[in-house]
């Protein structure tokens, strides 16, 4: 959820700004009723009222607008399996503040493919030091098939908004890091648990996105 | 290259010959004569040898392209090493073979997970080598040389030509840059490829050249809707027809100057707006095409009419539409004939006729068809049962199968179905092996007259003319827990048609059973009933450790009434961890007095199934590591408690259909070139005189 801070913070200055306006060109306001004389009083009433009514309805309606881009975020990641790392990987890109659905799942690939790409990088240092281990190998395989395949897949049928090609391809990616971790079955501990963890994550998360395309 | 060139005595100086003029004579007529024929044998001898260097040269040039198709786009191998491992297991599979050959306990039990993680004794598996993956290859289903392929396109018959069109993807194993590509063949089953058919070069197909259909004019003209995904990813429908129709080859085709000819229309989403169908001819003099669409989670099939498919106009309402199946893709509206064994053309409609309507849910990736009456007066098609309507009822294959077309086949008089067969394993396995899907063996489509309720599916004749060495196994008699190995060769390639008969007193006296039975939560061949599972087990080693069942399962339930579940089980057909694993399969109608059989196409990595004549049918994608090439068997098996069962089975050997590119040699009868006419009609001549001359 969004901060209360800054919601709070944000919506005070917003009030703020029309009645310091309304402060400052009271002076003049009030000249120029005298210039044109009776009811001045209520005539500046009503003009500070009316500031202030603008004042709060942009305050609500800042406040819909607000809620509604914090909403389609928290709305859609609350339909995954895993609505933190949903959330954390959709805040972190910028463009998350003004993206549909289909922005969302693209900014969603962009985190699997930079995930897979981290861990591929890992995988081939290992690689370098056991050239014939054949778990890194076939992890290697998967990786780049991740990257080769499933992710320019989900990035085209995105752009196309045809869903089920854009599902087969991060559910393919769900696959492989699983697939690359079964390797290591049996083994205590390997540097590449967190990774694939990781890219399985973000992509379960990124095929759950692309699941509520309308 | 072969010299194809005949060789021909036109040196007469080149070839010694017996004559020598005798001093100072004329030549007798009986010296005349033996001239003659010495040379005329000679003629014979030289033509038979330039028979043997033109049949060679051909062999050799045929024997080329099929090692390039199979050698193209090796896959990369994997660590192992091949030789090391082809030893160890040729190593267990003969230990096994000698403990496990006759009758078996009975399959065990073992739990059954898509993606199972089970890999036994902590021992990681790494099993896709090279020779695996290129065992996966089809030898007689329709798939390109490599790369991805998905949807059926516009099939039609034309000029003494079945063309088939796909979506296709030049660039990868996978879906993407999405183009029409194109193969003809004279007879369903042997495939010529020829190049691509339309590409993505305009702006109103830049983002993808969709699915479309042919619609043939009764000019023969040939007309052709796709869909076309524009530069802002809009859904449009496109025109394009032959650039010459009297091309029987039909390789050029040309887009519409004036596409797109239809956008969505207000209240249709821009991404909710394709495949349209072929078109029917109306009373009104107007000819009628169908779109899938849907209105949040309804599904529904717009109507448009239009005379020279340039402008159209959109009915009011819909064709049909059905509440919570989604968007309906690759919608197929059609006839059927209620009394007759033909197919019939798209525009027919009358009392006799019965119309289908279909779509492909593409929420749940399945295929559904339904039958009813299509009242042309309103527009309207109304299913006849609204409890199995479209999406909600009968599937055409309850395994791999989706985005399928019909299209009138007026050469034979019959509806032909295609269905798109996807893979059922990883993409790293597609991206390695370098291709990815199938098309499923073209099937008649017929109004079943026996039970009324659904359609019979069946693989089109011509596939017959692949059988091989056909054997017969005539009453076999298997007790209830046992299996039974058939010797039929290599089992990778084979035509199965079986009949069961179970014993009728068993199931006179079996239980009734309130089982609420699903092949897909069934946990597979390995649960046994008292009625079942039997069956095949298909694309099985020696060991069982890999087999693909494929089973009725007889269930009698309250009243007495006796159901019959026909299924797949993938879940043992690979030890590989990254296929499905799943059990699929439907209830199939078994009427009184018919026995249970069963038609099994088994071509490597797909086996297409077909129950009751085709009511029911199954497609199943497996990739097997072990149960390959000539380590791939066939057993019967019964996994009933109660009952044994008797079967009888016709088992072919099925050839390849060598599908590969269109090259004017390979046009069969059709052409007439310099070569064809040398071997048909001047060798015999030639073979004739010299074994005459010989004697």
């Amino acid at each position: 959820m969004f901060s209360l801070k800054t919601y709070g913070l944000e919506s005070l200055r917003l009030i703020s700004l029309p009645c310091l306006y309304a402060e400052r060109f009271i002076p003049q306001i009030v000249l120029h009723i005298i210039k044109h004389p009776p009811n001045y009083q209520s005539f500046v009433l009503k003009m500070k009222n009316l500031m202030c009514l603008a004042a709060v309805l942009i305050f609500f309606i800042q406040t819909a607008i607000l809620r509604t881009e914090a909403n389609i975020i928290a709305q859609t990641c609350q339909k995954t399996p895993n609505p933190p790392v949903c959330l954390s990987s959709l805040k972190s890109d910028p463009r998350s503040a003004q993206a549909d659905i289909y922005g969302l799942a693209i900014i969603m690939v962009d985190v699997v493919k930079a995930k897979s790409t981290t861990t591929l990088n890992q995988i081939n240092q290992l690689l370098k030091q056991s050239p014939r281990d054949k778990g890194l190998i076939d992890c290697a395989d998967r990786y780049n098939a991740v990257l080769k395949g499933d992710v320019p897949e989900a990035y085209e049928a995105i752009n196309v908004r045809r869903r089920m090609f854009a599902l087969d391809g991060m559910n393919d990616a769900v696959n492989e890091a699983n697939g690359c971790e079964r390797n290591f079955a049996g083994r205590s501990s390997h540097p590449l648990t967190k990774l694939n963890k990781d890219v399985a994550d973000v992509a379960s998360v990124a095929a759950a996105v692309i699941n509520q395309f309308g | 290259m072969a010299d194809t060139r005949p060789l021909l005595l036109s040196d007469p100086d080149a070839l010694p010959t017996a004559y020598t003029p005798l001093p100072g004579g004329s030549s007798s007529p009986e010296i005349r004569r033996i001239h003659v024929k010495e040379v005329l044998a000679m003629f014979a001898g030289v033509v038979m040898v330039s028979l043997l260097v033109v049949i060679i040269g051909n062999t050799g040039q045929d024997g080329n392209v099929y090692h390039r198709h199979n050698r193209r786009d090796k896959p990369m191998l994997l660590a192992a090493s091949p030789t090391k491992e082809t030893a160890t297991k040729a190593e267990k599979a003969e230990k096994l073979q000698a403990v496990t050959r006759g009758m078996a306990a009975g399959v065990s039990e073992k739990s059954s997970r898509l993606y199972s993680s089970d890999v036994g004794a902590g021992t990681p598996v790494y099993p896709w080598n090279n020779s695996m993956l290129s065992w996966q290859r089809t030898a007689f289903h329709f798939q390109p040389e490599k790369n991805w392929m998905n949807d059926p396109n516009g099939p039609l018959f034309y000029k003494g030509w079945y063309h088939f069109f796909y979506q296709y993807n030049p660039k990868g194993a996978v879906w993407g840059n999405i183009v029409w590509g194109h193969a003809v063949s004279r007879d369903l089953i042997h495939w010529l490829h020829l190049p691509l058919a339309m590409v993505a070069d305009q702006w109103y197909d830049i983002n993808g050249v969709w699915t479309g259909s042919a619609t043939i004019l009764p000019n023969d003209q040939i007309v052709m809707l796709y869909t076309g995904s524009t530069n802002e990813s809009v859904q449009v429908q496109c025109l394009a027809y032959p650039a010459d129709h009297k091309d029987p080859l039909l390789t050029k085709w040309v887009k519409y100057s004036g596409n797109p000819v239809l956008v969505p229309p207000p209240g249709t989403g821009v991404k909710d707006f394709r495949d349209p169908t072929t078109a029917w001819y109306t009373t009104d003099g107007k000819w009628r095409i169908t779109i899938g669409s849907k209105v949040n989670k309804t599904g529904i099939s717009l109507v448009y009419d239009t005379k020279d498919f340039i402008t159209y106009e959109q009915l009011d309402g819909v064709l049909h539409a059905v509440p919570g199946t989604g968007m309906w893709e690759c919608i197929d509206f059609y006839p059927v004939s209620k009394t007759s064994d033909k197919g019939l053309d798209t525009s027919q409609n009358g009392a006799d006729v019965k119309h289908v309507m279909k779509a492909s849910l593409d929420d749940d990736r399945n295929d559904y068809y339904a039958l009813g009456s299509y009242n042309e007066k309103t527009g309207k098609w109304v299913p006849d049962n609204q409890k199995i309507d479209v999406g909600i009822g009968i599937r055409y294959d309850y395994g791999k199968f989706y985005a399928s077309k019909t299209f009138y086949d007026q050469n034979k008089q019959r509806r032909v179905l295609w269905g798109w067969i996807g893979e059922s394993d990883s993409e790293n396995a597609d991206v390695k092996k370098g291709w990815a899907s199938l098309q499923g063996i073209p099937r008649t489509v017929l109004f079943d007259q026996k039970t009324g309720s659904n359609l019979l599916q069946w693989p089109v004749e011509e596939i017959e003319k692949l059988r091989l060495n056909k054997k017969n196994f005539d009453k076999v008699q298997v007790k209830a827990g046992s299996v039974v190995p058939l010797d039929v060769g290599t089992a990778t390639q084979l035509d199965i048609v079986v009949e069961f008969e179970l014993d009728q007193k068993v199931v006179e006296s079996a239980a009734e059973s309130n089982e609420e039975f699903s092949c897909q939560t069934s946990g597979g061949a390995a649960k046994r009933g008292a009625l079942g599972p039997f069956g095949l087990l298909v694309l099985a080693d020696d060991s069982l450790s890999e087999r693909t069942p494929v089973y009725f399962y007889v269930v009698k339930g309250s009243g007495g009434t006796v159901n019959t579940y026909f299924c797949a089980d993938q879940t043992r057909s690979s030890v590989a961890t990254d296929v499905v694993k799943q059990v699929s399969g439907s209830y199939v109608p078994v009427l009184k007095g018919e026995t249970l059989s069963l038609r099994i196409l088994v071509d490597h990595s797909i086996i297409e199934s077909f129950a009751q004549g085709g009511r029911t049918t199954i497609t199943t994608r497996v990739y097997p590591t072990q149960a390959i090439y000539g380590a791939a068997r066939l057993f019967l098996f019964n996994n009933a408690t109660d009952t044994s069962f008797t079967a009888s089975l016709q088992i072919w050997q099925m050839n390849s259909a060598f599908i590969r590119p269109f090259s004017p040699d390979a046009a069969s009868h059709a052409s007439f070139t310099p070569v064809t006419v040398f071997i048909k009609f001047i060798v015999p001549f030639g073979i004739f005189l010299t074994l005459y001359f010989v004697r």
